[in-house]
């Protein structure tokens, strides 16, 4: 079955250069350390914590995100912390091009691979480490720490478990479900 | 609401239980039919036979080894001396199963020396002190459990055991011939005993392999043993309980294992991935949807901004008997040559399907259209009122979209139409195997297969 179009108010979203879509209502803080790569919606409530970000002087981005990217509504990202060797600091998030983050989920992992579809009300903990072509159900409690090896499907938790295996199409699938995304959501 | 496509593949498992005809719209949601549909994207196509092959109909064959939590590459050789299990630093947790971090003991223990490491939970935060564990280094951490464990009599009776039946295998793999000739000779000799009049007594082989010998356990462990797996005990456990670890000490984590396929009537390679754990790429990689083209049932056929008029693609939900309404399907070309397409579909109890646009053509598949963000508005009306009479719906780059009308005749929960689809195109790419190269570089491929739409229930009409 085929997605509809979605369609919104021209003033409710920005719309940037190289396409990406900022809702007006989303909530962005240090958007300065934030990358967008292009072609990737920011829906309404959704909160990136650009500001959190290594002590001292670097240039790091606190926050990457790939191409054709969806945040959801009231979708959280913010780059996870820890203290080592007993200093307190924040590491860069860093998210791949194909990935949609369902509403209401919390990401505060250190990467997202590509083609990666996380579902509602998600929490996907500290530091975990999601490869490539992967499918987090709704409702699942990805562990701090926790890598997720590419195709895999995960749910339940904490801490979630990887369920099924993900076809040798997924990276197809998904990348023409993201783009048709992108494509059939419109300013009217 | 989802197509769901059956190959119509001949497969040995398979050939008995295929159906000749569809099988009707109520018994495809009955285990057996359910189990034999297939989203196209689970689809292989082996380009060899022309035929779709489902992930029943092909081998899978190990294609390499990896950890799921470090990604080390194992190497074939020692998976198994690995007892298929991380051989690094990865354990899950007892408890919740999650994997356990290799930490610093926090500087001194009771007695004032220093901790060492150990592993601990990030999620349920047991640590390795439960069970007296703690590591000298922070690396390695299976090999210094070995070393913790090769003294305990479990593990020691363990290894004795697994060479006692790697003495048996290997018996057993030179004794065929053996075996053969002498079931041969016993039967020459029953033959002649028979007409003696004579029993031949029970006279099976018997096995050379001696008894096993246990390595350390003391006389009393039979009746021990005896006393623990006492039928109603065992009864009272948990069938899951199996699976789930006992002895409550860490495990170390199983490998994961790359699989490729093939075809099972002519064992062409359908799927060929990269051997490194990290990669997702494939060397070989024939799925169905790159070569049949896929059928949607669209929600907007066009743009609300775009100019062309809109019919209604969706059926008037909910479906009442006895009425008829349109339904409009989308099928995409994935080639890059032109497709015909012949589209039939079996009327049955349930539903009658009239297709308005039984016969067409899908234009070639082109990268270029990818970036075409507005309709396509260069086809004429005269064209469009040409194709609106032969139940052509839409147009758009490598897609078209037809026209079914739908009459249900029965109540029922989940209303399934099934389709036969017929596509046919020329294949330029050029045949190895035949000598007469000029004949062999344009033949034409026909592929058919029944696709099966669900559309949701269907109502008692309300008149």
């Amino acid at each position: 079955m085929g997605s509809g179009f979605t369609t919104y108010n021209k003033g409710e979203f920005i719309e940037t250069d190289t396409g990406n879509k900022v809702s007006r209502r989303s909530l962005i803080s240090g958007s300065q350390n934030i990358v967008l790569g292009g072609k990737t919606i920011v829906h309404s409530k959704c909160t990136i914590r650009g500001d959190l970000r290594r002590a001292g002087p670097s240039h790091q981005a606190a926050v990457l995100i790939g191409r054709f990217c969806s945040l959801g509504e009231a979708s959280v990202l913010r780059p996870p912390y820890k203290t080592y060797k007993g200093i307190f600091s924040y590491y860069p998030l860093k998210i791949g091009d194909h990935v949609d983050i369902g509403e209401n989920s919390i990401v505060e992992a250190a990467s997202i691979g590509s083609h990666v579809r996380i579902g509602k009300n998600c929490i996907i903990g500290r530091f975990a480490i999601i490869k490539d072509c992967c499918l987090i159900e709704d409702n699942a409690v990805v562990a701090p720490n926790s890598v997720i090896p590419s195709f895999s499907v995960v749910a339940g938790g904490p801490p979630a478990k990887i369920v099924a295996q993900l076809p040798e199409s997924t990276q197809d699938v998904f990348e023409a479900q993201s783009k048709d995304n992108y494509a059939k959501f419109i300013s009217v | 609401m989802r197509t769901n496509e059956a190959p119509n593949a001949p497969s040995e498992a398979d050939a008995e239980q295929r159906p000749l005809l569809p099988v009707r719209g109520s018994a495809v949601h009955s285990g057996l039919a359910a189990m034999r549909l297939w989203p196209i994207e689970r689809l292989y196509y082996c380009d060899d036979c022309s035929e779709v092959r489902c992930p029943r109909c092909v081998v899978e064959e190990p294609a390499g080894y990896h950890c799921p939590n470090c990604l080390f590459d194992v190497p074939t050789a020692s998976v198994r001396s690995e007892k298929n299990r991380c051989a690094r630093n990865c354990f899950q947790c007892p408890l919740c199963t999650h994997v356990l971090s290799v930490v610093e003991g926090d500087g001194l223990g009771r007695d004032g020396e220093s901790v060492g490491f150990l592993l601990s939970c990030s999620v349920c935060f047991w640590d390795s002190r439960a069970i007296d564990w703690v590591f000298e280094k922070a690396t390695g951490i299976s090999a210094q459990v070995e070393r913790l464990k090769a003294s305990e009599t479990s593990s020691k009776e363990y290894a004795n055991l697994l060479d006692y039946w790697r003495s048996v295998q290997r018996a057993a793999s030179h004794r065929p011939a053996a075996r053969l000739s002498a079931a041969a000779s016993s039967a020459a000799f029953k033959h002649r005993l028979a007409g003696t009049g004579l029993h031949a007594s029970a006279a099976t082989t018997v096995d050379t392999v001696p008894p096993y010998k246990a390595a350390c356990y003391a006389n009393d462990d039979h009746a021990r043993v005896a006393q623990q797996m006492a039928l109603d005990d065992a009864r009272s456990l948990p069938f899951s309980a199996d699976r789930q670890n006992r002895s409550g000490e860490p495990q170390r984590v199983r490998l994961h294992m790359k699989l490729s396929r093939r075809c099972r009537v002519c064992h062409h390679i359908l799927i060929k991935p990269e051997s490194k754990a990290q990669a997702t790429r494939f060397k070989i990689q024939l799925m169905a949807a790159n070569f049949l083209p896929s059928v949607t049932v669209p929600i907007a056929l066009a743009s609300p901004r775009s100019r062309v008029p809109a019919l209604d693609p969706i059926p008037a939900f909910p479906l009442r008997v006895g009425s008829t309404v349109p339904c409009v399907i989308r099928l995409a070309n994935p080639l890059y040559t032109e497709m015909d397409v012949t589209v039939a579909a079996a009327s049955d109890d349930d539903v009658t399907v009239d297709v308005l646009a039984p016969q067409f053509t899908l234009p070639p598949f082109a990268e270029l259209w990818e970036y075409d963000e507005e309709e396509d508005e260069d086809s004429t009306a005269a064209g469009r009122s040409g194709d609106s009479r032969r139940g052509i719906v839409h147009r758009h780059g490598n897609r078209v979209a037809i026209r079914l009308d739908l009459t249900p005749h029965a109540q029922v929960d989940c209303l399934t139409i099934p389709l036969h689809i017929t596509c046919s195109h020329v294949d330029d790419m050029p045949d190895m195997d035949a000598e007469d190269a000029a004949s062999s570089s344009r033949r034409i491929v026909t592929n058919s297969f029944w696709t099966y739409i669900s559309l949701g229930a269907v109502q008692q009409s309300s008149k």
